[in-house]
């Protein structure tokens, strides 16, 4: 990988505890490759990537480009100072500014290529407008945003059409110093080869297509493309290349020219017959255009063998030049149309418009990734889209019940008639009527290898039997990559689009994304959308609550699972939350609790007597207390477990309150945070929402903690800390205060079960639902294929294979972190005392 | 026998107090715990009391994994 992307997920160990002293074996096995990663990841980077290009060609070459590698070569004689030193390789005193530099917003380090950006501007609007094509937002307060040149971001800057000479134009103009040669290098190398071709699905037939018909004739020399051109098709020139129309509109080639020059390097094996009349049926086309539009581009393009695109695809990257997908869907004859469109009272969003003029900006439609903050209406850009394409559409999503919550969007938005919507998971099996329709269904549904039941086969067989004009991938970022890959390679989608909140992998496999996708199209600003109002503005806090001395030597001398515990329950964090509850009741906000911790949850929520819900929650109970909460004005607060994270939706919370979570998982904190950027009152004057995280000092919590903020950090939010609530001692009544009620409470923590303190008992995995969606604690294992155990009860028919009921073999040297707890409760049980131990071997 | 011991008074909060009881467990640190904030302790043993408490600190303090950027 290249080093951008190293930010995005350095942390592949972000579920695990690290650090020397912990004794978790998990930990050890995930974490020994990365934690000392601190400095030297170039080097870890380039083995990963060897593997990953001998595993899969699928990225190409010039995607794992390092600039540190084009950079050391070109920076040999730098005049240092008497301070250099200090600064080591960032001294780059040796650069001159422009003598207008003070005008100008950009910095430019030739290092690395990070791009510095001075908020305060005037220019700073455009700059960002412009940096947001061509580099991928590092980090992004209020005053100076950070950016980077990738790879991937100047990828993702060609396909939406942006060319080499006028990226380094602007630059250069927006810049401080002139544009570095190692910068130079970089973007002419990344976008040299890259959105040159394109890959048109037009009339149902698929064309290779590119402005440059010498990349084309390369391409062509190679045996496997050339093997699957169409050869004889109508209206090819003499090269056998069919002229047309760009999409877009820029200044006239004189293809004339270019036929001449590419008779040249024919290859012998392309056999086409070179006629006169197909000249002059390509000189008659050419007149025909220019007539009718004379501004527009030519592009040149083969037709290939529908069957073989998928070989073209790969060898084109191969190649080095990637293609890019394009669906020419109006001019789409024989995929059936689909009768939907956006209810006249729909109004979209500046922002949400914009991700869409990106994404259809020539009038086909191209595939990529739009990023969007939890609750800025994503699934509203999904529907927009489709109902843009308006051909039959396959939905994909994490669980089954966002699979229901896409449904009801499809509803609310659109004039779709229930009847055309189907559902696909494991309990419902619904096909369309009719020609086209959309289907909802959920990743592990439609990318499972196992065998299914007969229905499910069948609702398979109905899905990859069939052309997809469109597919909306929900949460892309949560996808496994090899499952992703089975989705794309499974089924005939002509368009892809991707959503995503958090654009961070907890696996290296961001980068395929952009290859098995398609670029980022559009990232929105967070702090920006809160400005304007379309989401709200929060107060984030963290809430530092000391550690009561009994707590702390237990803490000290327990194990790790049974610190997470101790920390959990801290009196002072109780007392906290009690008086946070309190303070914001009394303000008229509705709060919600996270706790990931179930033990902590139930204790929490019983002693301060409000209602709670957490996995094992019934639905009907559920629904109950989630109407309570949004109707009554005596209940003000809930307590969540981490079920709350994705799947509620409750706009009338305000204030969040973090007692326990997940580790030191970047995304749970940014999901979090959602719950409350969609409030209500989000357009009152002055409104704020807050965002609390209870954090016991001087416990591993304090690390995780600062980690999970690092997201939102980077997005522009800042987290204040609070080491003392204001009034907090003189307030009468709260939990706890008593050493003795503080020791009572200490007993009971200790004598509950280490299983305990596990956060990922919570919530049983639905057969539908990717293990690493409910944020689970085997994330980084979920390779192994299945979710976890579930208990439930049956009848004798589905016990015996109906209903979808599917047994698995379990051998005790599994490595699965199910079976290995097992194994561990024998082992404890075994050395249990060395007394027993001697009994127990004797009576065997 | 009159045994004469060095010692240093050593103030802090309750959780470092703890750590050092921690410490106590295995060396005799600790001559006389004070009061909550305050404790006793053998000079000898102040530097690793120094490096340990530092350790265990720093294992709950999360850094970027990024050298800090240069230019900013």
């Amino acid at each position: 990988m290249p080093p951008t992307s190293k930010r995005r997920f350095r942390d592949d160990d972000e579920y695990l505890p690290s650090g020397p002293s912990r004794s978790n074996k998990k930990s050890r096995k995930f974490s020994s490759k990365k934690s000392n990663s601190a400095t030297p990841n170039i080097i870890n980077s380039e083995d990963e990537n060897d593997l990953t290009l001998t595993k899969e060609a699928l990225i190409p070459k010039s995607a794992v480009i390092d600039i540190d590698s084009i950079s050391s070569t070109l920076n040999v004689n730098i005049p240092r100072d008497s301070v250099s030193k200090y600064f080591g390789e960032d001294d780059f005193s040796y650069i001159k500014l422009k003598k207008d530099h003070a005008n100008r917003p950009l910095w430019i380090n030739p290092n690395t290529g990070h791009i510095i950006l001075e908020g305060f501007s005037p220019f700073a609007e455009k700059a960002q407008d412009f940096l947001i094509t061509i580099s991928e937002p590092v980090s992004r307060p209020s005053h100076i945003h950070e950016y980077k040149l990738t790879p991937y971001s100047l990828y993702a800057a060609v396909s939406v059409g942006l060319e080499t000479e006028a990226i380094i134009d602007v630059l250069r103009i927006l810049s401080k110093i002139e544009i570095p040669d190692s910068i130079m290098e970089l973007i002419r190398t990344c976008t040299l080869s890259y959105g040159k071709v394109k890959l048109v699905l037009k009339h149902n037939r698929y064309f290779v297509e590119s402005s440059y018909a010498d990349i084309l004739q390369k391409l062509l020399q190679d045996k496997d493309i050339a093997e699957a051109r169409v050869v004889n098709s109508e209206g090819s020139d003499n090269e056998g290349f069919l002229k047309d129309r760009a999409p877009t509109s820029k200044d006239l080639i004189i293809s004339g020219k270019k036929v001449q020059e590419k008779e040249t390097d024919t290859d012998g094996k392309s056999s086409e017959p070179i006629t006169e009349d197909d000249n002059l049926f390509n000189a008659v086309v050419q007149i025909d255009k220019e007539d009718e539009e004379e501004e527009e581009d030519e592009v040149h393009s083969f037709e290939i063998k529908s069957e073989k695109f998928e070989v073209v695809k790969k060898r084109c990257i191969e190649l080095d030049y990637p293609m890019l997908e394009e669906y020419d869907f109006r001019n789409d004859s024989t995929l059936p149309q689909l009768d939907i469109d956006l209810k006249p009272i729909t109004v979209i969003r500046p922002y949400q418009e914009k991700c869409l003029s990106k994404m259809f900006g020539n009038g086909r439609a191209r595939s990529g990734i739009i990023v969007l903050p939890c609750g800025a209406g994503k699934t509203l850009v999904g529907i927009t889209a489709a109902c843009t394409i308006k051909k039959s559409c396959l939905v994909l999503c994490t669980s089954a019940v966002s699979v229901m919550q896409w449904k009801q969007q499809f509803l609310t938005w659109s004039n779709i008639k229930e009847s055309q919507i189907a559902v696909f998971t494991s309990d419902m099996k619904e096909k369309f009527s009719g020609q086209s329709g959309i289907v909802i269904s959920t990743y592990s549904m439609v990318a499972n290898t196992r065998t299914r039941s007969y229905d499910a086969g069948k609702m398979m067989e109905f899905i990859t039997g069939r052309e997809w004009g469109f597919i909306l991938l929900d949460e892309v970022h949560v996808v496994p990559a090899n499952m992703f890959r089975k989705v794309v390679t499974t089924i005939a989608a002509h368009t892809k689009l991707g959503l995503t909140a958090t654009l961070v992998r907890e696996d290296d496999k961001i980068g395929d994304l952009n290859f098995l996708i398609g670029p980022k199209l559009y990232e929105a600003n967070w702090m920006d959308l809160a400005s304007k109002g379309h989401i709200a503005n929060v107060q984030c806090a963290e809430v530092w609550c000391p550690m009561t001395p009994e707590f702390y030597a237990q803490y000290l001398k327990a194990t790790s699972r049974k610190r997470m515990l101790l920390y959990a329950m801290n009196p002072n964090k109780f007392q906290a939350c009690q008086y946070l509850i309190r303070f914001h009741e009394e303000r008229g906000d509705k709060i919600i609790v996270f706790s990931d911790n179930v033990y902590a949850l139930e204790k929490y929520a019983r002693q301060l007597k409000v209602p709670f819900i957490h996995g094992k929650t019934k639905p009907p109970e559920r629904m109950y207390i989630l109407n309570l909460f949004q109707h009554d004005p005596k209940v003000n607060t809930i307590f969540l477990s981490k079920v709350g994270d994705t799947s509620i939706d409750l706009p009338e919370a305000t204030c969040l309150i973090q007692i326990s979570s997940h580790y030191g998982s970047r995304r749970q904190e940014a999901q979090r945070l959602g719950r409350i950027l969609r409030a209500k009152r989000r357009n009152d004057e002055g409104f704020n929402a807050f965002f609390y995280s209870l954090v016991s000092t001087d416990t591993q919590e304090m690390y995780y903690s600062t980690k999970r903020q690092q997201f939102l950090i980077d997005q522009g939010y800042a987290f204040k800390v609070i080491t003392k609530l204001e009034g907090m001692d003189t307030a009468t009544d709260l939990v706890y205060r008593t050493p003795s009620e503080q020791m009572s409470l200490l007993t009971e923590v200790l004598l509950a079960n280490d299983n305990d303190a596990d956060l990922d008992n919570d919530i049983e995995s639905n057969a539908d639902d990717l293990p690493g969606v409910v944020t689970s604690r085997n994330f980084t294992s979920q390779q192994k294929g299945y979710g976890g155990v579930k208990r439930s009860v049956g009848s004798m028919k589905s016990l015996s294979g109906a209903d979808d009921m599917a047994y698995m073999e379990l051998s005790s040297s599994s490595s699965s972190p199910r079976t290995m707890k097992k194994v561990d409760k024998k082992t404890q049980a075994k050395d249990h005392h060395p007394l027993f131990k001697k009994q127990w071997l004797k009576g065997r | 026998m009159v045994k004469v011991l060095k010692g240093v008074i050593l103030k802090c909060d309750s959780t470092v107090k703890q750590v050092i009881y921690k410490l106590n467990e295995r060396k005799q640190i600790i001559i006389e715990d004070l009061d909550d904030t305050h404790l006793f302790i053998n000079e000898k043993e102040l530097e690793e009391v120094k490096i340990e408490v530092e350790k265990l600190l720093e294992e709950n303090t999360y850094k970027t994994d990024l050298p800090p950027p240069s230019d900013k």
